[in-house]
């Protein structure tokens, strides 16, 4: 038996790009490149808004983006349809990647300068239906954070998008770990209310 | 307090990233027998999820898909030649040393270490660990350097790799063997896998002074292009 199956009627750019990312994944599995090419394509915008929006600085955050994708292609077995979506799956690689990147960086030295006017620079335009969507639920996700009272959605924005632990927001705050690891729960609990009311979230 | 009511405080932090990871280990075991707990971490991972889609919309500079795609490509064609020409054992002819290894043969060690399947386990009382010196993380292109070392009998060897990066662009990584000051080509070249490791067989250390690792184009090359990234000193 082959050990790669062709998929040539499937694989000319046009069809790739018509065939959803699951489909594309089992594609990815038999080294199909080009399937590889579209999902590149469609989740490096968000991979490597949330590791510059992690990392502050655009080396950081493309060394990250490098690495989960590279990851993503090697390990496109370990795939799992039934655990969430193939952009849930590359954000959680992105995310993982840029703490263990933040925790290694000297503790507190670590807070990002930022690179000067870059998120002008680099703004992404909204050229499709499908951009202007997901741009509105970012900004759906923003408005749920936001609307929390300020020291829910610090912690959590400390602990989410800073890589920082309990103890260290505890440290920074000077809060009791308790209080802490309360504001987190209240607040992401919240968060699911007001996101399941918009559709972002599927109730469980 | 109840059990559940100590671990459920720790939920929020949980889905966050933000426990402890003695802590996280400690929730993770109590939830294989709470019901409430796994419920509830279920629920907020849900919005821990899409928390990374709630940032700014950046456009991702084009040279980083270039990078990424070329790298992945290279590895497309390196996988479709070595599955077209079937496995076969990579021989050593004599005097080859100095001469490059052959396209095929390098394929299939490439392919054969990718996958883990050239492992070679010098066992015998005689064997050693030496710790390799490792270039520094500039010149791997990462965040970190790899951590080296070659278990290492009187004939033969293994390195052992972990956090090493992926290869560069159509880059490989090859295993070099020095003896009286010059180094051969040990005939083997290598990846990392997606865990950044590696185990390495060295065929041959009879003579060896030391064994070198480098970056070297798909194909492998006759004698060193740069610096060694890895060394390990046998004497």
């Amino acid at each position: 038996m082959p050990l790669l199956p062709r998929h040539r009627d499937a694989s000319s750019p046009a069809r790739l790009r018509e065939l959803a990312d699951e489909d594309l994944m089992a594609l990815v599995r038999h080294g199909e490149a080009r399937a590889f090419e579209v999902i590149y394509d469609r989740h490096c915008g968000v991979a490597f808004s949330l590791a510059y929006r992690m990392c502050g600085t655009r080396s950081a955050a493309e060394d990250i983006v490098q690495e989960a994708f590279l990851s993503l292609w090697r390990s496109g077995a370990r795939y799992d349809r039934t655990r969430g979506s193939v952009r849930t799956w590359v954000l959680g690689i992105v995310h993982n990647r840029a703490i263990d990147s933040l925790r290694r960086s000297v503790k507190h030295d670590r807070r990002r300068a930022g690179d000067e006017g870059l998120e002008e620079r680099l703004e992404a335009p909204e050229h499709t239906e499908v951009d202007v969507a997901r741009r509105d639920e970012a900004r759906e996700i923003r408005a749920a954070l936001d609307e929390l009272p300020e020291e829910q959605s610090r912690v959590i924005e400390l602990a989410f998008y800073g890589g920082y632990t309990h103890t260290e927001i505890a440290e920074l705050i000077g809060a009791p770990v308790g209080t802490i690891k309360g504001r987190m729960r209240l607040g992401m609990e919240k968060m699911r209310r007001t996101l399941e009311g918009a559709g972002v979230v599927v109730a469980s | 307090m109840s059990e559940h009511d100590r671990f459920g405080a720790d939920c929020g932090a949980y889905v966050l990233g933000a426990l402890e990871e003695h802590e996280a280990a400690a929730l993770r075991e109590h939830m294989e027998s709470c019901a409430a707990c796994r419920e509830e971490v279920t629920r907020l991972h849900a919005v821990a999820e899409v928390l990374g889609l709630g940032v700014p919309a950046l456009a991702p500079p084009p040279e980083l898909r270039a990078r990424v795609l070329d790298a992945v490509r290279a590895e497309a064609d390196l996988f479709a030649a070595a599955s077209a020409s079937a496995p076969r054992p990579a021989r050593r002819r004599g005097g080859l040393f100095l001469r490059p290894i052959s396209g095929l043969v390098a394929v299939a060690l490439a392919v054969g270490v990718l996958f883990g399947a050239l492992v070679l386990s010098p066992g015998g009382s005689g064997t050693r660990v030496i710790s390799a010196t490792v270039a520094p993380p500039a010149r791997w292109h990462a965040m970190r350097s790899p951590v080296a070392s070659l278990r290492a009998s009187a004939t033969q060897g293994e390195l052992v790799l972990s956090d090493l990066p992926a290869a560069p662009a159509r880059r490989i990584y090859e295993v070099w063997i020095e003896r009286g000051g010059r180094a051969y080509p040990a005939g083997v070249l290598f990846d990392a896998t997606s865990a950044g490791t590696a185990i390495v067989a060295v065929p041959d250390l009879s003579g060896a002074s030391g064994v070198a690792v480098t970056a070297e184009r798909l194909g492998g090359a006759g004698a060193p292009t740069m610096k060694p990234l890895i060394e390990a000193r046998l004497s």
